[in-house]
């Protein structure tokens, strides 16, 4: 019986990745997208402001 | 032309390998010892067909062949040659035909290095490769062409992402995809043994190399790829926690408890079952990565372009593939019983803690880059899981495992010593003490709980592992026979501990003693990190072979005296209208000094951000330390003795038969 465990949770996994791709992925995020890149966008903000 | 036949060898490539998954079977059915030896040929036909395909690609590549709709969107006439070599596998359809290029090299490595193997697990091996293969083809061939022509031809290319115009492009991909498709090899032997129910040291002698092997190359990759995202992204981080670096660490750390499994199952035929599982569960968790980063299910800065057939076909592969070998291991795998009795006090004992927290550690991975997307898929919300959940849970889950290494060279086989342990570990054990107080002040001047931690784990790990090979070479009467006599697989082993006593200690200090800053420096003005004094000097204009830079220059100083002068770059990359950052970085074993450019302002001021990065190369040294370490390991001697010994029972076998 405990030989059948992996098998179970892979068929888990394949229902949860079956449902998450009909799902839109852009709106789960990722710890790094849309983190600013090093300095330069944020400065230009205020760049853009004082001209 | 030219994508025309490269299109064809696929589909050649197709045949034979459907050819090499099946007549290997009907052989051993049959018992039929032309159909097994017909895998070895396959498998060599396979390798051609797919070079000649990927030959194809890359001289559309080099020829700017814009009227294939890959090349187009990957490729510019200003781009250098070197970048036109490596833009082939710098998006989605050349990548995979890299991979299986790759596949099809491991392949025919096996073809040729099991000659010596007994016919009908060589040729068994063969067939699930070539299983593997075919499903890969199909793929390259339903849903992602790299050869699909684009009428009419474009007049010039969209060019490669900048981000990869860079020599890590160059190395990061081939070796990570190396360790990926070659736990392949490991996931074969284990269908292999299910299928013919012979598990036996033999048989974790011959997988013990390909593991390796492939380890080797998946670390090499993750290395690489820390340390391109730390210089070309400009962030200064090594590592983010982003669930396509997850999908790499998660079969690596799989496969690193697979060789100690291993190691337990060929010297003591303990762990059967349990490491034929995770011979499945390495390449597995290498095909959720696939899965992760082409079918767009989550977001990641490393994602390609993703189209849901893509995601739609490697999931059904994946369900194919994995839920195969995990319905023949639910079936046969009851049948291989080990034999002897386990101490937890002895070798294997301890690595089975080591497995133990490796699992764990890897399920800990699995479970935070899955979360997100399983509370979405339940409608519950929508949430991002980051490095603070990684770091609480994962951190503690590997710390036990620098005890254990320490202890490994030291607990023999079958039942330890508690005295004999005690007084070899004696000393590195003072050592590391030593050094959790005095290293980070000799190093950094001051200590956190963490660093003294780095210190003393890491210490402990590098001189427990370094006394036993001290011990082997004090035996011998000189240093040169001393070294000739420690076996290859204790160096390699040996080094590979060290690594991971090094990447310690540099995590711990870079993550305890790391600065940065954000400032805005007009000409001749200073600012001041880590001790160093950092002068932004002026600015100028530069011209790259395909883009135009803004160059900055910034002097370090420290104490009144140079240190570096420093240039980073702000590229406009025309092709694309993209803007790169360019860092600039005196690097150095003990400190990294970083610079990367921001915004220019009007009055001749500019932004930077400055880091300060001590101890930060030992965590990519300690990487190299591994992959030397398993470099060393499998190409011990003794598989190949004991491999001709096999050879020759084997053989005289026949001529009694005959």
């Amino acid at each position: 019986m405990r030989f059948l465990i992996p098998l179970l949770v892979l068929l888990a996994l394949i229902a949860l990745f079956y449902v998450g791709m009909q799902r839109d992925p852009r709106l789960v995020p990722s710890p790094l997208v849309g983190k600013a890149a090093p300095a330069s966008t944020c400065r230009r903000s205020t760049a853009r402001r004082r001209a | 032309m030219i994508p025309e036949l490269g299109h064809f060898a696929v589909i050649l490539a197709l045949g034979v390998a459907l050819l090499q998954a099946i007549v290997p079977l009907l052989g051993w059915r049959r018992r039929d010892a032309r159909l097994l030896a017909f895998a070895g040929s396959a498998a060599q036909g396979q390798f051609l067909c797919v070079a000649a395909a990927y030959a194809c690609l890359t001289y559309c590549f080099v020829t700017k062949d814009f009227s294939v709709a890959y090349v187009m969107e990957n490729d510019h006439s200003q781009l250098p040659l070197i970048y036109r070599i490596t833009a082939v596998w710098g998006a989605h359809e050349g990548s995979l035909l890299l991979w299986v290029l790759i596949l099809a090299g491991w392949t025919l490595a096996v073809s040729v290095f099991n000659r010596r193997l007994p016919l009908d697990m060589s040729a068994l091996v063969l067939s699930v490769l070539g299983m593997i293969s075919t499903g890969f083809y199909l793929f390259i061939l339903l849903t992602s062409s790299p050869f699909t022509r684009l009428v009419p031809a474009a007049t010039e290319g969209r060019d490669l992402n900048p981000i990869l115009q860079d020599p890590g492009l160059a190395v990061h991909p081939p070796m990570l995809y190396m360790g990926y498709v070659g736990f392949s090899v490991a996931f074969a032997f284990a269908i292999a043994a299910l299928i013919t129910g012979r598990l036996d040291a033999a048989w974790a002698r011959w997988t013990r190399p390909w593991t390796t092997t492939a380890w080797m190359f998946l670390t090499m990759g993750i290395t690489l790829g820390s340390w391109w995202a730390y210089k070309e992204l400009g962030w200064g981080g090594w590592w983010f926690w982003d669930p396509v670096e997850n999908a790499s660490f998660m079969p690596w750390l799989a496969g690193t408890a697979l060789i100690h499994s291993l190691a337990v199952t060929e010297k003591r035929g303990l762990l059967k079952s349990w490491t034929v599982l995770l011979a499945i569960l390495a390449f597995s968790l290498s095909l959720l990565g696939t899965f992760l980063v082409r079918s767009g299910v989550l977001v990641s800065v490393h994602a390609f372009a993703s189209d849901p057939s893509r995601g739609e076909f490697i999931l059904a592969f994946m369900a194919v593939v994995v839920g195969g070998a995990l319905t023949l291991y639910a079936w046969r795998a009851p049948k291989l019983a080990s034999s002897g009795e386990l101490k937890l006090f002895s070798r294997e004992g301890l690595l089975l803690f080591n497995n133990v927290f490796l699992v764990a550690a890897c399920a800990a991975v699995l479970l935070g880059t899955l979360y997100p997307l399983a509370l979405d898929a339940m409608g519950l919300g929508k949430i991002s899981v980051g490095p603070p959940y990684f770091n609480s849970v994962f951190l503690p889950m590997i710390a036990p495992l620098f005890l254990l290494v320490g202890l490994a060279a030291v607990v023999p086989w079958k039942r330890g010593d508690w005295r004999e342990t005690v007084r070899r570990l004696k000393l590195p054990a003072l050592v590391a003490v030593v050094l959790m107080v005095v290293l980070p002040f000799a190093l950094h001047g001051r200590t956190t709980p963490l660093a003294a931690a780095g210190a003393l784990l890491g210490s402990w790990a590098i001189f427990a592992a370094a006394q036993d090979v001290w011990r082997r070479v004090r035996a011998k009467p000189d240093l040169r026979s001393g070294v000739s006599a420690v076996p290859r697989a204790v160096w390699g082993m040996t080094l590979a501990h060290i690594g991971l006593g090094i990447w310690a200690l540099g995590v711990s200090g870079v993550i305890s003693f790391g600065d940065e800053k954000d400032v805005r420096l007009a000409r001749g003005a200073e600012t001041e990190i880590g001790g160093y004094t950092f002068r932004f000097v002026g600015e100028g204009d530069q011209a790259g072979p395909n883009y135009t830079a803004q160059q900055g220059t910034v002097a370090v100083e420290r104490n009144g005296k140079p240190i570096a002068m420093l240039h980073p770059q702000k590229r406009l990359y025309p092709s694309q209208g993209t803007v790169i950052t360019q860092s600039s970085i005196d690097t150095g074993l003990l400190r990294d000094l970083y610079v990367s450019l921001g915004e220019g302002y009007d009055d001749g001021s500019w932004s930077l951000r400055v880091y300060y990065k001590p101890v930060i190369r030992m965590i990519w040294l300690g990487g190299v330390f591994m992959f030397f370490g398993g470099l060393l390991a499998a190409s011990d001697k003794r598989y190949r003795l004991a491999r001709a010994a096999e050879r020759r029972a084997s053989e005289a076998i026949e001529a009694a038969a005959a």
